[in-house]
């Protein structure tokens, strides 16, 4: 079905509507699977719903579903009582509801399901497709076989060859309709001669408006116009065959031809007469196809029968070599489309309706036997009243005719009747048949020994399948056989042999010792009497007959010369008409000794010594002709008694034939159950594959889940007992795959943890979730466990979970952040204790509020300048040209800011160093700007520092150099400003400050030993 | 900042207080507090090395010591003191989170500290039966 809908765009032209063989309350996939393979919305049909184009419908499990005024209409099916029918349901409805735009296509399946579906959307003019073979598919061909056998399928096609069909044909189908009908019916004569021509078959008194549908089904499947059609026809005798199947058999129906069915009504007393309930009434239908004629005849006898006050059985006889049709008519299920011909007194006494459906009735099922059979291949059934075989002889070839016919002839008793169909006739063999009724190809067995059946010249084919004796002894039915063996006795000893002719000439019928008269000729065999006349016969019988046959009356001739072997015979010959009830009269031969042969050595007078020789010779032969005489007869009584025990066998045996073909069907029957069963396991199948494979994709996602989470995960049941573990629990529990089956509380783990076993107790018994922290043994990592009831399907607990989340960072991150804010509080009260004490001793310095403020303030600012700078770099350190600009860009002139000038090596300093040299610079600069360089506009401040290396180690001397500025001079003690520059360097950089008071200005220089945690020298950029 | 004067009545003249921190402001903060209650101030010590040998052996009848030593913990020096029966409070800012877990008889005062505080426990140290009182 895939191939259907991939790799296809289907427009909104067409609607599909999917019928699978679902059993009830299946849930069915289909709508999904399909849905992956088509770009149109998939949906299950429900009620009501509107039948739209571009949709896929899917008909829901157990449902019949049925299309009413382009609307689904839903009913339950009941697989018991209607078999399994939803698709040809369906398709019945179609075919009613959407005419010639239905398209029926039957795809692989077992069964039969669809067949007289198809066969009912091709009655309404649509369009029928059956899935062919490919070598590939279709899996079962039950379903596709049954249908090809009704004969109404436009075409077989591989399942991917039918997209491209339906595109190419769907779309110009209703310009065809209009355009080519007419023109069909002008040519209609012309292609009726075509087909004569070319298969044989005359179809120009066939009904029209069929013949123009079929012929233009058939075009309209290869794609041509009428000229181009009938060319094709001409060339192509294939096409010419398709046309003739498609115009015979897609005709079969319920009383084909209502006509004929009247006029054999009138016929069926006759079958009846001098019937009582231990006989019986047999027909036989041969080439049933799917069963319509057989009920049909069946119905027709049963209706007379029922009449009767005791009626005879009635058997019935329905064949055909087509095993699917055979199923089909066993099945005895019909589309409503199809009941049509059937008048509805008959529905209701012969069927049972079921949504659109009409099953036979038991009463009538039970009449009739369907069996696999072969006309040609196969014996005939045998002791039939009826017999009809309508459109099928036309499929035979006239040799394979002359074999047939006579067959049935054999196979009716006589008294019978033969039905053919109306383009057939029995005219080669007139002598057997006898016309009822010409019109509607009603035929009379003539009731005369039927000839050698021509099944002989099968044996060649095959020996096995024949009777064991001649037809003739077969058919004959006579309760007085002892009365007919005297006939025969007195026939074959006492009577004058005749011969049986007909109006021909021609020899049916020789009785014994006839061929004393005859003889054969030299040529080519003939039955023609006159030709196998013996000499001296030929010339009086060839008269005696013409005079006869003129007048009609009987004749005789008398004192005939007939030449015999051995002697000459004088004979009487007497020719009679026999008087039948038809036209085509018999003419009885009968040839009468008068008086003994004449020897041909008698002619002339002997001696009296040779006439003595001649009497005792003469009895001795009498003597041994009398031995001879009475060997013959027994041997003939011992023939006759095998021929009859021959004869009993063969009836039992015929019997028994009868009863497997009872035992077969009911095989049959229970054959196709099984084959539905297995359909529907099959599809199940398809459906738990489906499954299996989300389900596979489903455990693999889990499984990638699992492995991406990291979250180490043991799946527990009731006992603890591992079930299954992810990958991340190995760093936990040191897990390995033969540990599952052993309990949890066995294994080894890392963890700090001893209340295992009874947290999972607890868990198992309260079902509630626990949560727990736990800690590696060696303290490195933490977790979050987590014990988790397990509960399985049906939400019943049948275990637990337990995960372990890692939590080492999120623990971890905690202590660095608790270490954090510790740090932070004490950094932060440290510089608090600083500020204190900041304040209280520029407080003690200062005379005035205003100098506290200025100082103090300037003080703050300096130390906030160096934070500032620190926790831009995250408190890790911060270069010392960097402080010192900021420091110091507030004193540089706007014009020229070479007035403070810095130059040095790259240092870093440590946060202490440089919260040291931010206040140490603040200080200085403070200075300059009150008594130093920066007090007058032209001071400059020239500050550069360099590495030493001394004894102690690489230092960093650090220069502050005043110039240009007035004159200073050692202040009267030491202010807090110097006393901070000398403490500080000394005290928290080990270091020494060296403050000059000079002429020229202030020079300070401060020399600190580098060191990683305070001063560090970097590398040149 | 001369609050504290009452409390100078009770300090005997010539009482040491050794003195080890390394934030020279906060150093100098307790040397003036120090020295205008009339105390005499040892040190103040700022590296590890050169408190330990103050502790171990320069005279002093109590002593105040800041935790964080330039990323050096002071507790060297503060067991050298216990082992001379020396008194000492620990200073940080830590509070007493900052007490090792295996000293809980040691003493601590947060910073900032206020001045009064300060001089209550200094002389609760030097004086060990107080009776100070308002």
């Amino acid at each position: 079905m895939r191939h259907l809908f991939q790799n296809t765009a289907w427009d909104n032209r067409f609607c599909f509507v999917i019928v699978l063989h679902l059993a009830a309350g299946r849930a069915s996939l289909l709508t999904e699977v399909v849905g992956r393979w088509t770009a149109m919305p998939v949906l299950e049909a429900s009620e009501n719903a509107v039948v739209a184009g571009g949709h896929v419908f899917i008909a829901p499990p157990g449902i019949l579903l049925e299309l009413v005024g382009g609307r689904f209409q839903l009913a339950a099916a009941d697989v018991a009582r209607d078999g399994r029918t939803s698709i040809d349901s369906f398709f019945n409805s179609l075919a009613t509801d959407q005419g010639a735009n239905a398209v029926g296509i039957v795809l692989s399946g077992a069964g039969r399901d669809g067949a007289l579906g198809l066969k009912a959307i091709k009655e309404a003019g649509g369009t029928t497709i059956v899935q062919g073979s490919n070598h590939t598919w279709p899996e079962f061909d039950g379903m596709p076989a049954a249908a090809i056998a009704t004969g109404s399928v436009d075409m077989i096609l591989p399942v991917d060859a039918i997209p491209r069909y339906l595109l190419d044909h769907q779309a110009d189908t209703p310009a065809l309709e209009t355009d080519t009908a007419s023109a069909i019916g002008a040519a209609r004569l012309g292609i009726c001669a075509i087909l004569r021509a070319q298969v044989g078959h005359d179809f120009s008194h066939y009904k029209e408006s069929t013949f123009v549908r079929r012929v233009q089904r058939r075009m309209a499947a290869i794609s041509l116009d009428v000229p181009g059609y009938m060319r094709r026809l001409e060339q192509d005798p294939g096409e010419a065959m398709l046309l003739l199947r498609d115009l015979m058999i897609g005709v079969t129906s319920f009383f084909r031809d209502a006509e004929t069915f009247e006029a054999a009504r009138a016929l069926v007393p006759r079958l009846f007469e001098g019937r009582g309930p231990d006989d019986r009434v047999r027909a036989w239908i041969p080439g049933c196809s799917t069963g319509e004629e057989a009920y049909s005849i069946a119905m027709l006898l049963q209706e007379f029968r029922a009449t009767l006050p005791r009626p005879p059985a009635l058997q019935i006889f329905a064949s055909d070599i087509d095993e699917a049709a055979i199923g089909t008519a066993r099945a005895g299920r019909y589309p409503a489309i199809l009941m049509k011909p059937v008048s509805a007194e008959r529905r209701q006494r012969f069927f049972v309706e079921s949504k659109g459906q009409f099953t036979v009735k038991r009463e009538l099922r039970e009449l009739c036997t369907f069996s696999i059979h072969s006309l040609i291949r196969d014996p005939p059934f045998s002791r039939l009243d009826l017999l009809s075989c309508r459109n099928l002889l036309i499929y035979l070839d006239t040799h394979l005719q002359s074999e047939v016919i006579p067959a049935f002839h054999a196979a009716i008793v006589p008294g019978g009747i033969l039905l053919l169909g109306r383009s057939e006739a029995v005219t080669r063999h007139a002598d057997l048949f006898t016309v009822i009724d010409k019109k509607n190809r009603i035929f009379g067995r003539r009731d005369i020994p039927s000839p050698f059946l021509p099944v002989m010249a099968r044996t060649l084919m095959d020996p096995s399948a024949l009777p064991n004796a001649t037809g003739k002894d077969i058919m004959k039915v006579d309760p007085n056989r002892a009365l007919q063996a005297a006939h025969a006795r007195v026939q074959a000893r006492f009577a004058p042999a005749f011969v049986l002719v007909n109006a021909d000439g021609d020899a049916v019928h020789f009785a014994p010792r006839a061929e004393r008269y005859l003889q054969l000729a030299p040529g080519t065999p003939t039955r023609n009497l006159v030709a196998l006349a013996r000499e001296g016969l030929r010339s009086e019988l060839r008269a005696l007959l013409r005079r006869i046959m003129q007048t009609g009356a009987g004749g005789t001739q008398e004192n005939v010369q007939v030449k015999l072997d051995g002697g000459t015979q004088v004979i009487t010959l007497t020719v009679e008409p026999l008087p039948l009830e038809d036209d085509g009269s018999l003419f009885l031969v009968v040839f009468s000794d008068h008086g003994p042969m004449q020897p041909d050595s008698a002619a002339g007078p002997g001696a009296a010594g040779a006439d003595t020789r001649h009497s005792g010779l003469i009895e001795q032969r009498e003597r041994e002709l009398h031995e001879t005489r009475e060997q013959l007869h027994s041997t003939t009584e011992e023939h006759e008694t095998a021929v009859e025990e021959l004869k009993s066998a063969n009836e039992e045996l015929h019997l028994t034939n009868e009863e497997l073909q009872l035992t077969n069907e009911e095989m049959e029957t229970s054959k196709e159950e099984v084959q539905s069963i297995n359909e529907e396991l099959q599809t199940v199948n398809s459906q738990l594959v489906v499954k299996i494979e989300d389900l596979d994709r489903a455990n693999s996602d889990l499984a990638n889940l699992f492995e991406s989470t990291k979250v180490g995960t043991v799946f527990l049941d009731e006992g603890v007992v591992i079930r299954s573990f992810t990958p991340a629990i190995t760093g936990i529990y040191n897990l390995i795959a033969s540990d599952v089956g052993r309990p949890l509380t066995d294994i080894a783990s890392q963890l700090d943890y001893t209340t295992l076993r009874e947290d999972l107790a607890l868990v198992l018994q309260t079902l509630e979730p626990l949560e727990r922290r736990v800690t590696s043994l060696d303290r490195a990592s933490f977790y979050l466990m987590r014990i988790l009831p397990y509960r399985g399907l049906e939400k019943v607990v049948n275990g637990a979970l337990v995960s372990f989340l890692d939590v080492t960072g999120i623990v971890e991150a905690e202590q660095q952040q608790r270490l954090l804010v510790d740090e932070l509080n004490h950094r932060v009260k440290n510089m608090l204790t600083v500020v204190i004490s900041m304040v209280r001793q520029t407080l003690r310095r200062s005379e005035t509020l205003d100098e506290f403020s200025t100082a103090f303030l300037g003080r703050l600012r300096a130390l906030a300048t160096a934070y500032t700078l620190l926790s831009q770099e995250n408190w890790t350190e911060v270069g010392l040209q960097h402080i010192l600009q900021e420091e110091l860009s507030p004193y540089q002139n706007d014009a020229d800011p070479s007035n403070v000038a810095l130059q040095g090596p790259r240092v870093a300093l440590r946060p202490g160093a440089a919260l040291a040299f931010g206040m140490i610079v603040h200080e200085l600069a403070t200075n300059a700007v009150k008594y130093g360089a920066l007090s007058v506009p032209e001071g400059h401040i020239l500050v550069e520092w360099q590495f030493e290396n001394t004894s102690a180690g690489e230092q960093l001397v650090w220069h502050w150099r005043e110039s240009h500025g007035p004159a200073v001079t050692p202040p009267s003690h030491h202010g807090f400003g110097l006393q901070l520059i000398e403490r500080s360097i000394g005290h928290e950089l080990n270091g020494e400050a060296s403050v000059q008071f000079l002429d020229t200005g202030l020079d300070a220089v401060l020399t600190i030993p580098l060191n990683a945690a305070s001063v560090v020298k970097l590398a040149d950029l | 900042m001369r609050a504290s004067a009452n409390l100078i009545t009770a300090v005997v003249p010539g009482t040491r207080i050794l003195v080890v921190e390394d934030e020279i402001m906060i150093a100098m903060l307790l040397e003036e507090i120090l020295s205008d209650a009339g105390y005499t101030v040892v040190g103040p010590y700022s590296r590890l090395a050169d408190a330990l040998v103050a502790a171990q052996t320069l005279p002093c009848e109590a002593a105040l010591l800041d935790v964080n030593l330039g990323g050096e913990k002071v507790f060297p020096a503060a067991e050298a003191l216990e082992h001379r029966h020396v008194p000492f409070l620990l200073l940080s800012g830590y509070g007493d989170k900052a007490i090792p877990s295996d000293h809980p008889n040691w003493h601590s005062l947060e910073k900032p500290f206020k001045e009064r505080e300060l001089l209550m426990a200094i002389a609760g140290m030097v004086v060990p039966v107080a009776p100070v009182t308002h």
